[in-house]
């Protein structure tokens, strides 16, 4: 309590029940760090009032419908996919039918591994490319 | 999704932006950028998260759109003053008493923190969000969310003792 009278717990209890304060209690509150910090602290937390309107989800869930369609209508081709695929069906058949040194080991396992890395990412990127 | 937060971003948006105006365009921004990033959530972050930061996003741009304008009226108008119009008018002490205007002043001197400080206030009390929840949010480790929101308050009460926003000042 500060020598003007007023009980600084009172006050703080009157501002968290979000009473308007009379003019002494608003004078103290500006000189008494405590009950400045209380007012701060309740005015803060208060939520602001604001107007929703009843039908906003719906209109929103209408705006963004028609969004999407026109966003999978527009899609571009997946070229990215369409060249790994390719490129997978050239290097299976420079293996089958490629000269004989491809056909060592060495060229097996790289064609494999090229074939498997491409293979791998058509299935990581392909869903993606499609979907947009 | 869009009911259950729609709550949230319109009280966020008031408070960031300090205005009522064009509050129902920009929640909806918020949920078409939100509906639009859908494709490319990882699910890295919980989706509220996600959802918080776009709403910061909006109303950060708003603010800047905000801030252009007040720049070009200002220049086209020597004789208004966008901080004079926007200032407390009245110097009856009364009317200080009311916690409506009280309520006023405090989001004036909102206005006047930096984005961050706005934005860490907002999250803490008025979203009652945790620091580590700032700090996901805002991707600032949790010692700058206290520091911002240590120093956002105490500008806070200096700017209304200083009665610049006039408020609980009428001694």
């Amino acid at each position: 309590m500060r020598n003007d009278g007023i009980n600084c717990a009172a006050l703080q209890q009157a501002m968290h029940e979000r009473r308007d304060l009379t003019k002494d209690e608003s004078a103290h509150v500006a000189k008494c760090d405590a009950c400045m910090d209380a007012w701060l602290t309740a005015a803060l937390d208060e939520k602001p009032e604001v107007t929703i309107p009843a039908d906003f989800a719906a209109r929103l869930a209408a705006i963004a419908s028609p969004q999407q369609k026109q966003r999978v209508q527009t899609t571009p081709r997946p070229w990215g996919l369409f060249t790994a695929v390719v490129m997978v069906a050239v290097l299976l058949t420079v293996w089958f039918s490629g000269p004989a040194s491809m056909n060592s080991w060495v060229g097996l396992l790289f064609v494999m591994l090229v074939s498997s890395e491409l293979a791998g990412l058509a299935l990581w990127l392909g869903p993606r490319w499609m979907r947009r | 999704m869009i009911r259950e937060h729609q709550a949230f971003v319109f009280r966020t948006l008031a408070r960031l932006t300090g205005s009522r105006e064009h509050l129902e365009d920009l929640a909806q921004e918020v949920f078409l950028r939100l509906y639009r990033g859908m494709d490319s959530f990882r699910g890295d972050a919980k989706l509220t998260t996600y959802l918080y930061r776009i709403t910061l996003n909006v109303a950060q741009d708003e603010w800047k759109r905000r801030r252009k304008e007040q720049a070009h009226t200002s220049f086209d108008d020597p004789d208004e003053n966008w901080s004079d119009r926007l200032a407390h008018t009245s110097g009856d002490a009364e009317q200080f008493l009311s916690r409506k205007q009280g309520m006023a002043a405090l989001e004036r001197a909102i206005g006047e923190l930096s984005e961050i400080e706005r934005q860490v206030i907002i999250l803490f009390h008025q979203e009652d969000l945790p620091y580590e929840k700032i700090a996901e949010v805002l991707s600032i480790p949790l010692n700058t969310v206290r520091t911002h929101l240590h120093r956002g308050r105490k500008k806070l009460k200096e700017r209304l003792r200083e009665g610049r926003p006039a408020c609980v000042t009428m001694a």
